[in-house]
């Protein structure tokens, strides 16, 4: 069964962020400038749509030595595919799921 | 403060997040922590910590709260269904308790309902390590079950002519409360010939009562039986538990309803709303194992569907008909069935097929709603590189 239902703005924001990067890796910190919106809402975001397939996360090796790996996210297809269908619609984004239980 | 300081700050509350957040969300912990020390500025990566920290709190509540339900497996998480039925069982209790607490019951009522839940929860302990569970065992169990339940219909406690009770002074046990959903679930693990005498002696016993409710409640747990394992045990256990329903529905039932024990949730209701919800909330504990188990567990569904299926029909018993209401009600016979009954539940998974594996593995990895994404998405990929 399909269910749609509207994101949140920071939801909304964070995806625009992610989906204007491509196939660029983001960084946290970036993400929560480029999107207006505090880590504490980034991070749970990040970890659902980690958690659903819809964002890739990697860690990366800092081009200076001495600093520590990073971790970087960039949407898998599923992710943009998801990203574009909510960014295309106007008011609110909404989620589709082939799977059935998403909201 | 100074600036050092407060960069300190910001590196114990991403330890603080490490140390708090669980296995599957640690990495998380550590990207907060990298970004954290990349940013220039001491106030503002003390800010970025302190609000990762609060943003996935939820996270580590969630993690604590249900860490008593989980139980670790090679393949993850599984649901506990008996802790899971045991808190349940609790918060009924209590919910109850504050029911008969505002509507002044006896203090002895409320008294004797925490001290049944005390009896079974010790109970409960001590079968699960040493009480076998082989067939043959569960049949004979079965079958000192229904010889218990004819007894008391022959010699039990008389009221208005029905006999349904032991008489231990100054309290009324109701074996067919205690042992009936034992022998109910007992039958849906393993039938056989000696449970199936049981079962038929049992039903024997509650049409001589008559019982109507608990006849009820037994033809509904056969009738799932049947439904998902139509043996011949299976078919000859149903028809005489419906024969036994019949018997009693042609029989008069006089017994008035007794405050606090029968007619408890429209006497909720009538006492003040909240008070209503409180006891319904109740009513819906006491399904949670069966439905979460259902859910997680679906190589034992058949038994979880049993087992709702008892406390479910007693539950609709208790508000049609003066039938006592189960754990929420005064009444510790039920409280002890309700806990024994949950002795009968697997302990954990009993196969990995490919949804428990996915389920668990849910359990385990998939955090808990968030407000931003309102999502309860089933599927589950992992796509994360290792540091």
């Amino acid at each position: 069964m399909k269910r749609n239902r509207a994101l949140s703005t920071q939801a909304h924001a964070v995806l625009a962020a992610l989906l204007a990067a491509g196939n660029d890796w983001c960084h946290g910190y970036e993400l929560a400038k480029q999107a207006n919106i505090k880590s504490g809402t980034l991070y749970p975001l990040l970890i659902r749509l980690e958690s659903q397939g819809y964002l890739e996360a990697v860690w990366q090796e800092a081009a200076e030595t001495g600093r520590p790996p990073r971790h970087a996210y960039r949407l898998t297809a599923t992710g943009r595919q998801l990203a574009r269908d909510g960014l295309g619609e106007t008011g609110a984004v909404s989620i589709k799921s082939g799977g059935g239980a998403i909201a | 403060m100074t600036l050092g300081i407060r960069r300190r700050i910001a590196r114990t509350v991403c330890l603080m997040l490490e140390r708090l957040l669980p296995d599957a969300q640690k990495p998380w912990a550590g990207a907060i922590e990298a970004e954290t020390g990349l940013i220039e500025d001491d106030g503002e990566a003390l800010a970025f910590a302190l609000e990762s920290l609060a943003g996935l709190l939820p996270w580590v509540l969630s993690h604590f709260l249900m860490a008593p339900f989980l139980a670790s497996t090679s393949h993850g998480a599984a649901i506990r269904p008996r802790a899971v039925g045991f808190g349940c069982a609790t918060a009924a209790t209590w919910l109850g308790i504050v029911y008969m607490g505002v509507s002044g019951a006896p203090m002895r009522y409320l008294i004797s309902n925490l001290a049944a839940l005390l009896l079974g929860g010790l109970a409960l302990a001590a079968f699960g390590v040493t009480v076998s569970k082989t067939p043959r065992w569960q049949g004979m169990l079965n079958l000192a079950m229904g010889c218990g339940l004819l007894l008391t219909a022959l010699f039990g406690y008389r009221m208005d002519g029905v006999a349904r009770w032991i008489d231990l002074g100054h309290l009324l046990l109701q074996p067919s409360f205690i042992f009936l959903p034992v022998l109910i679930v007992s039958f849906a693990r393993a039938s056989g010939g000696l449970s199936l005498a049981g079962v038929v002696i049992a039903a024997t016993a509650l049409a001589l009562q008559p019982d109507r409710a608990m006849a009820c409640v037994l033809a509904a747990g056969l009738a799932v039986r049947v439904a998902t394992h139509a043996d011949r045990y299976a078919v000859l256990a149903f028809i005489a538990s419906l024969a036994a329903f019949i018997a009693t529905l042609v029989q008069p039932d006089t017994l008035p309803a007794t405050p606090y024990v029968e007619k408890v949730l429209f006497a909720a209701f009538n006492l003040h709303p909240l008070s209503g919800l409180a006891v319904l909330g109740g009513f819906a504990l006491l399904i949670v194992p069966a439905a979460l188990g259902g859910r997680y567990d679906k190589a034992n569904g058949d038994i979880y569907l049993t087992f709702g299926a008892v406390w479910l029909t007693a539950l609709i018993a208790s508000v049609l008909g003066n039938y006592p209401t189960p754990v929420v009600g005064y009444g510790g016979s039920a409280i002890l069935g309700y806990v024994l009954s949950l002795w009968l539940l697997p302990k954990a998974p009993s196969r990995n097929t490919g949804t428990q594996a996915k389920t668990q593995r849910q359990l385990q990895n998939a955090p808990p709603p968030d407000r931003h994404l309102n999502s309860n998405d089933s599927r589950i990929a992992v796509v994360r590189a290792a540091p």
